[in-house]
């Protein structure tokens, strides 16, 4: 850690010295721009500004504010010309809102906002959007992202799951059970599995399948082995709830429940839980306590174990 | 000198003084501009104290032992404004084992890299208090000490990424991408034991992850198109735990096998007009396991020559045919085909049950959806929607779950939304699906006979769900947002005689925002869940699936209940000029209930168990000078539960696990910021 934390600390010292280097090569700055934050913001600027009700100059500090690249926007690139606004006489009225907002009050469709972020930025992680659920559902891209901020809330990741629980709540509500991942700790957030602006996949996630994503992380759990358990292979959500769960491992349900749901109740897998009762794995704390039925099928995501002293094929060894 | 001369002068000098005195006036507020529009840096040093040892308040920090921690931040960005470089360094918990750090250097538009190295901890919120020897090592040795020591059980990921992106020529652009992951720890782990009470292990994680990508990107107004090629490996350094000190037959126990895959993928969208856009992916991804065997198979082969293809193909269209009509209509198809070669593996031990060749699991997996949007007056909108999903599976000629090739479901989706003014917003929205499947195939010995077919497996079985769910937001005023959902879901389960027969669960959640000055902000919301299920089984049923359904071996149904209630609420705001405060409070509750009967005679009943965690935090903010601030943070965590899983468990070889119950936590710490 400390090395990397080195080589980091380098890395931006020197380029630091660079930068400083190159910027104090340049002459001296001419008389103060007409515009402050972005290219051709004058005529907004003018009465615009930070003691605003919608401060605006902080999009300065932003990609978008980054004016030395030809293809940041100015206001009207994203608010519209807004001559209506712009060209309002004092006593004729009220003055007309620009031509697209984003307020949350605003009239404009959620689409017609979207489109106008989708202008320069429909590609990569966004080429789905439009057949996206967040999409078809209203949700513009405003409703998430502070464009006029320093700091876009959800791209934060310790602030990122909360600007997605403001709908979700009942996600709000699973992440802070006693098993979960590492979400409200600020470790891992929701976009580490989601794309929320749409993906060719189920549920909006970042790879093409449920297994896929979670084998980013797990990729342990990948296989295949020699032997395998069906449902694993098939989909991990089957027995975890990866939002988050009472039971530990983020299981489902918490064994032998869990395991009954499919498996046969022969031998001893039919047995009833509890405290006490008959030891051994025919019911009771043999099947219930600790690990429950993994206390001795241990390998239960599969096993690549080929000796058979004693049924790998039950994941055992 | 005349009057009018003198007049003049006096204009003049008038006119001097106040642009003289205008000059500082605009050299200020040229700084004030230039201070909001510039990226603003800031450190931060300090230290904190934790109260008491603890597994849950740091369980992913790291703040998990009593005594003093450095907090370190950083937030470094400079930008080069004549040509629009950046440079950012953004570190997080650098006193801490969840440290992160971050370096950005990138030229917008043109060119970037970047450099991550981000810590992660999990601490087991269990501690093992046991005799097992060299639990690191994969040569353990059950009670191979002689007095029990606490163990603590816990992974720590090491992380280290970066990547390079450019832009060719044009539209084109680059990037390639790698991240290097090392795991290493202790987890809970365990075997069947020599008298069948199980005894406890480590699993000695020593894992390392690598991914890795190159893609190339075109954007035009038309098109856009991402041509990509993914890589990953996994390399596990303990392949197997041998264990002694018990005449436990299981050992050495396979741990897991490294694995590799390469995927190339192509993803596009193209515009066929301001109206009508369609998108595809294809991919294809070849995923090989050949980790030498760690013991000898009786067939000879030295690794399993595990290989699965998936081929994955996506094709969507969405339209506006009119003004306010919306078409989307979408197409999914994966084939994850398994090509390991069938082995009879355990051909010298046989049951009744098995044949001894690994079984490759195969599944292909169709999904296409429909759905039409119109917006009508008066602010209404409706939507309809139709999807389909079908996944065929492959199986093995014995199996000892019921099976079903072939399972689809049907999915009809309503829903009504209303935008009833500027501030008041709802929607209804129904769904209902249909699962159901190709025919049963029973269970089959290797005596090609039909064994017990009472199950059906939760996710083959026949299922009916209706959802309900509302939602209305109402923005009272610029200052006042109100949100309320409620969820209502019902699942009926059918096929087969036993297994999960019904589930419902219910969400509600009410949330406020609001905005009390223009210093002081305000949240709040509570939720409530509530989720159940029933399950059916029997005990002690006959091979060929006949329930005794006696006093002794009953037929029993458990009912399987997760209620949960949370609150939270939040204060923000700015007493003074220089002074910040903010207060959070969260309460989350949940309660597991079981109701399993009749039960096995002599067995004693679930209790339900309570698990309650409230968390209160406090900081304020002084700002010292300009650059200059001082933050106090005060956190109170308070965990609780009296589940019952590990407090009365026993290991075989006397291993104990310590499942600390009852946690309070408080957090102190001071931070000195320098912004700038």
């Amino acid at each position: 850690m400390r090395f990397f934390a080195l080589v980091f600390l380098t890395l931006f010292a020197l380029g630091a010295a660079a930068q400083d280097k190159k910027a104090a090569a340049k002459p001296a700055a001419a008389e103060q721009p007409a515009d402050k934050a972005l290219n051709g913001d004058a005529k907004c600027t003018r009465c615009h500004d930070e003691n605003d009700d919608y401060p605006v100059l902080a999009i300065g500090k932003t990609k978008h504010g980054t004016r030395a690249d030809a293809r940041t926007p100015s206001c009207t690139s994203c608010h519209g010309a807004s001559e209506g606004h712009l060209n309002h006489k004092s006593g004729s009225g009220a003055r007309p809102k620009p031509d697209v907002t984003f307020s949350k009050t605003s009239t404009v469709p959620m689409e017609a906002r979207s489109n106008v972020c989708l202008t320069c930025h429909q590609g990569g992680k966004r080429i789905h959007w439009q057949m996206s659920m967040h999409s078809s559902r209203d949700v513009s891209c405003s409703s998430c992202h502070q464009v006029h901020a320093q700091e876009d809330r959800v791209r934060i990741k310790t602030e990122q799951p909360d600007v997605c629980f403001a709908c979700h709540t009942e996600l709000r509500m699973a992440v802070n059970r006693q098993s979960h991942h590492p979400v409200r700790e600020g470790k891992v957030a929701c976009s580490d599995c989601h794309n929320a602006h749409g993906a060719p996949g189920e549920k909006s996630l970042v790879k093409d399948s449920i297994n896929e994503t979670c084998y980013s992380c797990h990729m342990e759990k990948r296989g295949p082995f020699v032997r395998t358990h069906q449902p694993v292979q098939e989909n991990c959500a089957i027995c975890h709830n990866p939002h988050g769960s009472n039971n530990d491992n983020l299981l489902q349900a918490r064994s032998p429940f869990l395991c009954q749901q499919c498996h046969e109740p022969t031998s001893h897998r039919g047995g009833t839980a509890g405290l006490t009762g008959p030891g051994g794995t025919s019911a009771g704390v043999g099947i219930t306590l600790a690990r429950g039925c993994l206390n001795c099928h241990t390998n239960i995501h599969g096993t690549n174990n080929p000796k058979d002293i004693s049924n790998e094929r039950t994941f055992r060894r | 000198m005349s009057a009018r001369s003198g007049g003049n002068f006096r204009r003049s000098a008038f006119a001097l003084a106040a642009l003289a005195a205008c000059g500082p006036l605009r050299a200020q507020e040229a700084d004030e501009v230039k201070a909001m529009t510039t990226p603003q840096s800031s450190l931060g040093a300090g230290i904190g104290y934790v109260s008491q040892d603890n597994t849950r308040f740091g369980q992913y920090s790291g703040l998990t032992k009593e005594g003093l921690y450095p907090l370190i931040d950083l937030d470094l960005r400079r930008r080069n404004d004549e040509t629009g470089t950046w440079m950012n360094l953004r570190g997080r918990n650098l006193g801490l084992e969840s440290n992160e750090l971050r370096w950005d250097h990138a030229r917008q538009g043109s060119w970037g890299y970047y450099l991550e190295y981000n810590q992660t901890p999990r601490y087991s919120q269990y501690t093992a208090l046991t005799t097992l020897a060299n639990p690191d090592s994969p040569n353990q040795v059950v009670n191979g000490v002689a007095t029990p020591y606490e163990l603590e059980l816990k992974t720590l990921r090491k992380n280290f990424s970066g990547g390079f992106e450019g832009r060719l020529t044009g539209n084109w652009t680059y990037g390639v991408r790698f991240a290097n992951e090392d795991k290493d720890g202790r987890r809970l782990f365990g075997r069947s034991g020599a008298t069948s009470f199980q005894e406890f292990l480590v699993d000695p994680v020593d894992y390392n992850t690598r991914t890795w990508e190159a893609n190339a990107s075109y954007t035009d107004q038309k098109w856009q198109l991402v041509a990509a090629y993914n890589g990953t490996s996994f390399t596990n350094y303990k392949t197997n735990l041998s264990v002694t000190g018990s005449t436990s037959v299981y050992t050495p126990i396979g741990l897991p096998p490294e694995n590799s895959s390469n995927q190339m993928s192509v993803t596009g969208g193209y515009n066929f007009s301001n109206s009508t856009r369609a998108t595809f992916k294809a991919s294809y991804m070849n995923q090989t396991q050949s980790a030498s065997f760690i013991d000898v198979s009786s067939t000879g082969r030295t690794d399993l020559g595990g290989q699965v293809t998936t081929t994955f193909l996506q094709g969507g269209v969405q339209s506006r045919p009119m003004k306010d009509l919306t078409l989307i209509a979408n197409v999914r198809y994966e084939n994850r085909d398994d090509k390991t070669p069938v082995v009879d593996y355990f051909n010298f031990t046989t049951t009744s049950t098995a044949t001894g060749e690994n079984e490759p699991r195969s599944i292909k997996t169709l999904n296409g959806k429909l759905e039409a949007l119109y917006r009508m007056a008066r602010g209404w909108t409706a939507v309809g929607g139709i999807e389909f999903d079908e996944k065929k599976r492959n199986t093995s000629s014995v199996r000892v779950v019921s099976f079903r090739d072939t399972t689809d479901e049907t999915i009809l989706r309503a829903e009504l939304r209303r935008s009833m003014s500027q501030t008041l917003n709802g929607s209804i929205a129904y769904i209902y699906s249909n699962r159901g499947g190709s025919e049963w195939q029973n269970t089959v010995t290797t005596s090609n006979t039909s064994g017990s077919n009472l199950v059906h497996p939760v996710h083959l079985a026949d299922r009916e769900r209706n959802l309900l769910r509302g939602k209305l937001a109402w923005a009272a005023n610029e200052r006042l947002d109100v949100n309320f959902v409620a969820d209502l879901a019902n699942d009926e389960y059918g096929g087969r005689s036993l297994g999960l027969s019904d589930g419902r669960a219910t969400h509600f959640a009410l949330d406020a925002a609001m905005r009390l000055s223009g210093t002081w902000t305000a949240t709040a919301w509570v939720s409530q869940d509530d989720t159940r299920s029933t399950l059916k089984s029997c005990e002690a049923a006959s091979s060929t699936g006949v329930c005794p359904n006696s006093a002794a071996d009953p037929m029993w149904q458990a009912k399987l209940t997760n209620s949960s209630f949370a609150f939270g609420a939040g204060v923000r705001g700015k007493p003074r000029t220089a002074t910040e405060f903010g207060f959070d409070a969260q309460y989350v509750e949940d309660d597991g209930k079981w109701e399993q009967g009749p039960l096995d005679p002599g067995t004693t009943p679930l209790p339900n168990t309570k698990t309650k965690r409230g968390t209160l935090k406090a900081f304020a903010k002084r700002t010292l000078d300009k650059n200059l601030s001082l933050r106090a943070q005060y956190t109170y965590d308070h965990f609780f539960s009296n589940d019952w899983q590990w407090t009365t468990w026993r290991y075989g070889d006397g291993t104990t696990i310590l499942t600390n119950p009852d946690q309070k936590v408080h957090f102190i710490a001071v931070q000195l910021q320098y912004g700038f």
